[in-house]
């Protein structure tokens, strides 16, 4: 069940898009990630062969189980970046555009331990 | 001067395998970044270009007196980072090297700028209070 790092972004893509329009179709994607039509249909093959999604017949996608349980985590990653790097101080925009070249890369323990950092500073920052 | 990230990560690794003066074999240096040879080719074409590291045709790297401090300012930046995510975060050090040179040469100069900050301002603090 190893979904490439670019089929990570496209498992995100369709959960920002669920998030945001209530549902999800191939030319969403087109438009929220910038790619070509071809592309995204390549994509959207790999992530139904590998049981991440399905699609029904007026192109509407749905996450299996396994599929939304990697979306979401891809996403809370996302998202536990952007905010710790906006928390110090780096432009929302570029905190964003970073999170997303960087989260792929980063190991998982780093990701435990920064989200552990973080509450701590919440924990801290409550008490004071 | 402001170097690409992909030739910070080249450089890194050249500055690592040469221990700061002896020269790397190319080869070497493709295992080491996981890379094939032939973009260690291309890529080493613009590190000669930048004026980075001096390669003969058939021979090894050798990093010019400018890719010397260019890479130290960057390696810099690494140790530092890498010691916040041990020391405050808790990560290990095999990851912790790993994703700090990632960091590095990923984010944006903003971004790794603010990060080395951060990690100088948390490290103050730590010596600070005790």
């Amino acid at each position: 069940m190893a979904v490439h790092k670019s089929g990570e972004d496209y498992l995100e893509a369709i959960l920002m898009i669920q998030k945001e329009k209530g549902s999800c179709r191939s030319i969403d994607i087109v438009h929220h990630l910038g790619v070509s039509k071809p592309s995204v249909s390549v994509a959207m093959g790999i992530l139904r062969e590998d049981g991440m999604i399905t699609t029904n017949e007026d192109g509407f996608m749905s996450f299996t189980e396994s599929g939304y349980k990697l979306a979401t985590e891809i996403y809370a990653r996302h998202v536990l970046l952007t905010d710790f790097l906006t928390s110090i101080g780096v432009d929302p925009e570029t905190a964003k555009d970073d999170a997303c070249k960087i989260e792929h890369d980063i190991s998982r323990e780093t990701f435990a331990c920064l989200q552990k950092h973080i509450d701590q500073m919440k924990a801290a920052g409550d008490n004071a | 001067m402001t170097l690409s990230r992909s030739i910070t990560r080249y450089l890194l690794g050249i500055y690592e395998l040469s221990k700061g003066t002896e020269c790397v074999r190319s080869a070497d240096l493709a295992r080491f970044l996981g890379v094939s040879k032939a973009s260690v080719v291309k890529m080493c074409a613009q590190l000669t270009q930048q004026g980075l590291i001096a390669k003969e045709y058939y021979g090894s790297i050798t990093l010019t007196d400018l890719g010397v401090v260019e890479a130290n300012r960057a390696y810099t930046g690494v140790v530092i980072l890498e010691h916040l995510l041990e020391t405050q975060f808790g990560v290990s050090a095999e990851n912790a090297r790993d994703d700090a040179v990632s960091c590095l040469c990923t984010l944006s100069q903003e971004c790794a700028d603010k990060i080395i900050q951060y990690a100088l301002k948390q490290e103050e603090e730590l010596h600070g209070s005790t």
